[in-house]
């Protein structure tokens, strides 16, 4: 039995052997043919690409010895021409041949280069060795932005940073850094100074054209006076003007995002608020320019910027004076621009003998109704609004559009239809005759359901569902695990501060709740604790503080860091200004107080009275802080704004602005060290 | 052709330019959708718009030698002007693309359409039946007082009852009728004057009536016409919406 086993698994064994063998036999063969011929086209693709690179070498270093001599041979005849015209004096011509010599020298370096180095290791396969000399180190050479900057000249005084792109009118657009003396110069002239601005330039060998150059340069001593330009300089081939740089978003952006957002159901609350704030700005800017008698000419969302929730008037390239003896062109955009606008120029009639001011309250009617719509005005004045908006709003968009002879006669009174909708508690319920554009009269407050922002059931209306009462908070009622989650979270950042060695003052935002102990109520911190001992009752420990910052880059961050500091360490919540949480309630309450002051100064009575009435009437907190700047980046204008509840005598003589003159507390100025050290605690006054 | 026609004409052909601009503000927009139908994948929004002008200006020019007698239609006419203005520019660019020059067209032959070319379509009929009606619209809102219009347009455009337009615009319901009556007086007499300046054929001025604009209307009619015309706006900005919104894409 045993025996038999053993022979039937010899037999096993031995078929097994007989079949596996072949297969091992077959497998191996295959395998040494297949890296035969790899090894065969391997040897053959060396060959020809050795040939190939052989070849192309050969052919590059022809083309480039060729290209060399053809050089050599260019420079020796631009040489004399360029002597020749510096002998008689013919400087713009000789300037002119050596640019073209240097042209041509770079071309022999190029060409010598590729003889040397770049042909030799292309034909050894080392390419990516060279790609970054001969591609990418140009490149990054010529578009070194302060060299660009310099080379064209006439940028002295200012550091280039970086270009920005070009718009429509062939021009070159450069942000850059004013240097001191630069600053100091612009103070010394009482003007404002910027920390960073817009140099706008134009160059007749860079492709900009005469007429280009004529048409920016019309209206810019009128744009100088309304701090729109700090500088212009006009040389024989080259003319620049310097803008203070406005960072933000465009219109355009913001309000595709806001109608994403809503969809369907329109704007309301609060970001119908924020939509009216926008076109105050404008309207007010646009006021502004036309008592100038200057005429923009090209309002439309792309020009508008939006910075820290204002909307601010850009691009001047069409600015037009009101009383120019010039022909009326068709210049503008399609949709923006008044038809009637385009039918006079047609006609050859002069800008003088038209009304410049309407043309640009047509394009603020269209700029009005693209934010309300999310779209452009397709139709002209026929244009339907299809979202649902408050009646009064969508009359203003009418007349501003309508007729010529029907439109509204001024940008004031525009705003001051505009500015009654928006105070008014619930905009739904303005109707087209209480505007005083149609009344003729002051404004009835109790017919409008009372003066102040909009509240949650009268502007939100049942489509909005995010709008909410607002809560005022108190440090009372923040619950204790957020307390102790807060506490851990401010002694890491105090620590990393600390360790970082960063002045209190200097730390970022997210260090600023840490600020504590005497180093922290030193500096900034100590100044502002000193105005806020002599504005706030001792009390006075909770509650909510508008912050109105309209400082943007005219001051160091770190001042409005360091009130919001102080305010929170006092247990104030703090709504806006830098480092706010930007939620639906802060948006609402800003935009209620930037509403109210629009785009006045502190200085103005009746924007401070209407800032007073408008916390007051919604209960929006203890007060308002508003922040505007002064002579330079270390002053500052501060305002503590308080509640004024309104009165019926308030209502009834409120004027058609809906400002009333008010008694405002002189403005209070506190100067700030570069250094972020104290200076004074005291307040100049 | 009628009298209000041929002024027209002649003002075109004194090449005076109010005249071709309300030709552009007219028909600019229709010929602009219709060119980038046409060309959809081979001209850009710009060359569109260029296009239209060419296309207006071509027209202004081939006025002179307009036959009443053939019979054509002034949209079929407006349209084939377009087509022979669009089918130019590509015959242009293949030839620089291929290097060489081109013969300069003519428009002989392309002012009237031969018969056997397809008829335009429904769409581009009914985009120039409404472009003219919006024409008269906006020439009635010139002609008229701003609060005059704006009743207009909340009582025929916007659907809204007297009471309502009344209690908004701070008046009377008497003066909301007084109103909506000057101004619907006034647009009949506009849309008979655009109508007639932009037909060439009895059958192109019948077509207000096809549509439920009558021009002699009576009291009971005047709803049927204000329903009519708040239909046609309707369907206007709708268009025009979404065909600018093509435009920029």
């Amino acid at each position: 039995m045993i025996t038999s086993a053993i022979a039937l698994m010899k037999v096993l064994v031995l078929l097994c052997v007989l079949v596996a063998l072949p297969v091992a036999l077959v497998w191996g063969v295959v395998r040494f043919l297949e890296g035969t011929f790899w090894l065969l086209g391997a040897c053959a693709r060396l060959v020809a690409g050795g040939a190939g690179r052989g070849w192309r070498f050969l052919i590059d270093t022809v083309s480039d010895t060729l290209g060399l001599g053809g050089a050599l041979l260019t420079a020796a005849l631009v040489l004399p021409l360029a002597g020749l015209n510096a002998l008689v004096w013919r400087w713009a011509a000789a300037e002119h041949y050596s640019r073209a010599l240097k042209g041509e020298l770079e071309e022999m370096g190029v060409a010598l280069w590729r003889l040397a180095v770049g042909n030799p290791v292309r034909l050894l396969g080392l390419e990516r060795l060279t790609e970054g000399i001969e591609g990418r180190l140009p490149r990054l050479v010529a578009s070194e932005p302060t060299a660009r900057g310099a080379a064209e000249g006439g940028f002295a005084g200012f550091e280039v940073l970086d270009t920005l792109p070009a718009g429509g009118s062939g021009a070159r657009l450069f942000l850059a850094r004013p240097t001191r003396e630069t600053l100091a110069r612009w103070r010394e002239a009482g003007k404002a100074a910027p920390a960073r601005v817009v140099i706008k330039s134009f160059a007749l060998d860079a492709g900009s054209t005469l007429p280009q150059i004529v048409r920016e340069s019309r209206a810019l001593e009128a744009a100088s006076r309304l701090g729109l330009v700090c500088e212009h300089e006009l040389s024989d081939t080259a003319f620049h003007y310097v803008m203070p740089f406005v960072p933000g978003e465009e219109l355009d952006g913001v309000i595709t995002k806001m109608h994403a957002r809503r969809g369907a159901a329109g704007l309301c609350g609060a970001d119908l608020a924020l939509v009216m704030s926008y076109a105050s700005d404008l309207l007010y800017t646009l006021d502004r320019f036309h008592a100038e008698g200057l005429w923009h000419k090209d309002i439309k969302p792309a020009n508008l910027i939006v910075s820290r929730g204002r909307a601010h008037l850009v691009d001047l390239g069409l600015v037009t004076p009101l009383e120019s003896a010039m022909t009326l062109t068709t210049h503008g955009t399609e949709y923006y621009r008044d038809p009637e606008m385009v039918r006079m120029a047609l006609q050859g009639v002069k800008v003088h003998e038209v009304d410049g001011v309407k043309f640009d309250l047509y394009s603020a009617g269209a700029v009005l109704y693209s934010m309300v719509e999310g779209s452009f005005p397709a139709h002209g004045s026929l244009s339907r609004i299809t979202r649902p908006c408050p009646e009064a709003l969508q009359w203003i968009v009418r007349r501003a559009m309508g007729e010529v002879k029907t439109r509204y006669r001024s940008a004031g009174e525009m705003l001051a239809d505009l500015r009654t909708l928006a105070m008014a508690r619930d905009p739904q319920l303005v109707k087209p005759a209480d505007l005083p554009s149609v009344s003729g009269r002051a404004v009835d407050w109790s017919r409008l359901g009372g003066l102040g922002p909009p509240t949650a059931a009268g502007a939100a209306a049942p489509a909005d569902p995010t709008a909410t009462r607002p809560t005022p908070r108190s440090s009372g009622g923040v619950p204790v695990r957020a307390l102790v989650a807060a506490g851990l979270w401010g002694l890491m950042a105090y620590g990393v501060a600390d360790l970082l060695f960063l002045d209190d003052e200097r730390a970022p935002a997210a260090a600023e709740p840490a600020a504590r102990g005497p180093r922290a109520r030193g500096g900034l911190r100590h100044l502002w604790a000193a105005h806020l001992d002599e504005d706030l009752g001792p009390d006075e420990r909770e509650g909510s503080i508008v912050l109105i910052d309209e400082l943007g880059e005219h001051a160091d961050p770190a001042i409005v860091a360091a009130l919001r500091t102080e305010l929170t360490e006092r247990g104030f919540e703090v709504l806006g200004g830098p480092g706010g949480k930007g939620d639906e309630r802060e948006i609402h309450f800003v935009a209620t107080a930037r509403r109210a002051v629009g785009l006045a100064g502190p200085d103005d009575p009746g924007a401070v009275a209407a800032l007073e009435r408008a916390l007051a009437a919604d209960g929006v907190g203890a007060a308002a802080i508003w922040l505007t700047p002064a002579e330079g980046p270390q002053t500052l204008t501060y305002r503590f704004v308080r509640p004024r509840p309104a009165t019926e005598g308030d209502s009834r003589t409120l004027s058609v602005s809906g400002l009333v003159a008010g008694e405002a507390p002189a403005a209070r100025r506190g100067a700030f060290a570069a250094s972020g050290a104290e200076e004074s605690p005291t307040p100049r006054r | 052709m009628n009298e209000i026609t041929t002024h027209f004409i002649r003002r075109l052909r004194d090449r005076e330019p109010r005249a071709w601009f309300e030709l552009w503000e007219t028909f600019g927009p229709v010929l602009r959708a219709q060119l980038r139908r046409w060309g959809r994948g081979r001209i850009g929004p710009e060359t569109v718009q260029d296009l239209s002008q060419e296309t207006l200006t071509a027209l202004a020019g081939a006025i002179d030698r307009h036959d009443p007698s053939r019979g054509a239609r002034f949209s079929t006419w407006l349209l084939a002007i377009a087509r022979y203005t669009l089918t130019d520019e590509i015959d242009r660019r293949t030839a620089a693309k291929r290097g060489g020059g081109t013969r300069p067209a003519t428009l002989e032959g392309q002012a009237h359409p031969p018969d056997e070319a397809p008829s335009p379509p429904a769409a581009y009929e009914q985009a120039i039946f409404d472009a003219k009606v919006a024409a008269a619209l906006r020439q009635v809102e010139r002609d008229s007082d701003f609060m005059e219009f704006a009743v207009f347009r909340m009582r025929v455009l916007e659907g809204q009852d007297g009471r309502r337009t009344a209690g908004s615009l701070g008046i009377s319901e008497p003066t909301v009728s007084r109103r909506l009556g000057a101004v619907r007086r006034r647009l009949r007499a506009r849309l008979f004057e655009v109508f007639s300046r932009y037909s060439f054929t009895p059958e192109e001025m019948a077509e207000l009536e096809r549509n439920g604009i009558d021009l002699n209307p009576n009291k009971q009619e005047e709803a049927g016409l204000d329903a009519a015309i708040a239909e046609i706006y309707h369907r206007g900005c709708a268009r025009r919406a979404t065909e600018a919104a093509e435009g920029r894409a």
